[in-house]
């Protein structure tokens, strides 16, 4: 086995777990809870594909799994597109609790009623075809 | 390779770290950005003991909790907003 390839592989696994550490003692840390959702992007973006990217590696180069490599580039773009989903709805859900972070808001868009319309109630449905 | 399983050991306890703050957290939102992180961290190190031992199985575990920690994420925020 190639060293040289191993090290690259090691750089990238530790850096992983330096970012995972850092969002982890992040989440405990924090002082509100809009920070600590800001902390846990830390693990989900930077600590996932750092990881990600040496396991790719490691089941290209050194494995020489075509399927493996592939099952790994699945979990990275499904991570990666599906957590800002997620915190999107989990911060909304926040607000709407009553949940507000320890300083004030600069812009609170979610405060004024017209920009947090709620389906059925006021939003105009506008499909194809119906401006006849 | 053996140094991959210390890494999957070292997530884990980044996992420990994260469930105080499941426990303790004053709001339902915090328990939830807790539950996903460790979602997440259980994925890397399934995906690190995959490396270690060198079977694919672990990466299908990998993608299934992936999809389900997502799914579970969005659905309880819907909850507690009120518009499910």
């Amino acid at each position: 086995m190639n060293i040289v390839l191993r090290v690259i592989i090691d750089i990238f696994i530790v850096g992983g777990c330096f970012f995972a550490f850092a969002g982890a003692v992040g989440i405990v840390r924090m002082p509100d809870t809009f920070s600590r959702m800001q902390s846990s992007t830390n693990i989900t973006t930077l600590g996932v594909l750092l990881t990600l990217v040496g396991a790719f590696l490691y089941f290209l180069l050194v494995m020489h799994s075509w399927g493996s490599a592939a099952k790994v580039v699945v979990i990275g773009v499904l991570t990666v597109v599906a957590n800002p989903v997620g915190g999107h709805a989990v911060a909304r859900a926040a607000y709407r609790i009553g949940v507000r972070p320890k300083r004030e808001f600069v812009v609170d868009d979610l405060a004024d009623p017209a920009s947090c319309v709620e389906p059925g109630e006021q939003a105009e449905v506008v499909k194809e075809g119906d401006e006849a | 390779m053996t140094e991959y399983i210390y890494f999957a050991i070292f997530y884990i306890l980044c996992c420990f770290i994260v469930i105080w703050r499941l426990i303790k957290g004053p709001t339902a939102p915090d328990r939830l950005v807790a539950g996903d992180c460790v979602d997440v961290l259980t994925d890397m190190a399934l995906v690190l003991v995959a490396m270690f031992s060198g079977r694919g199985i672990y990466l299908d575990i990998a993608i299934v909790t992936a999809i389900l920690g997502f799914l579970s994420q969005v659905l309880i925020g819907k909850y507690l907003e009120g518009t499910l």
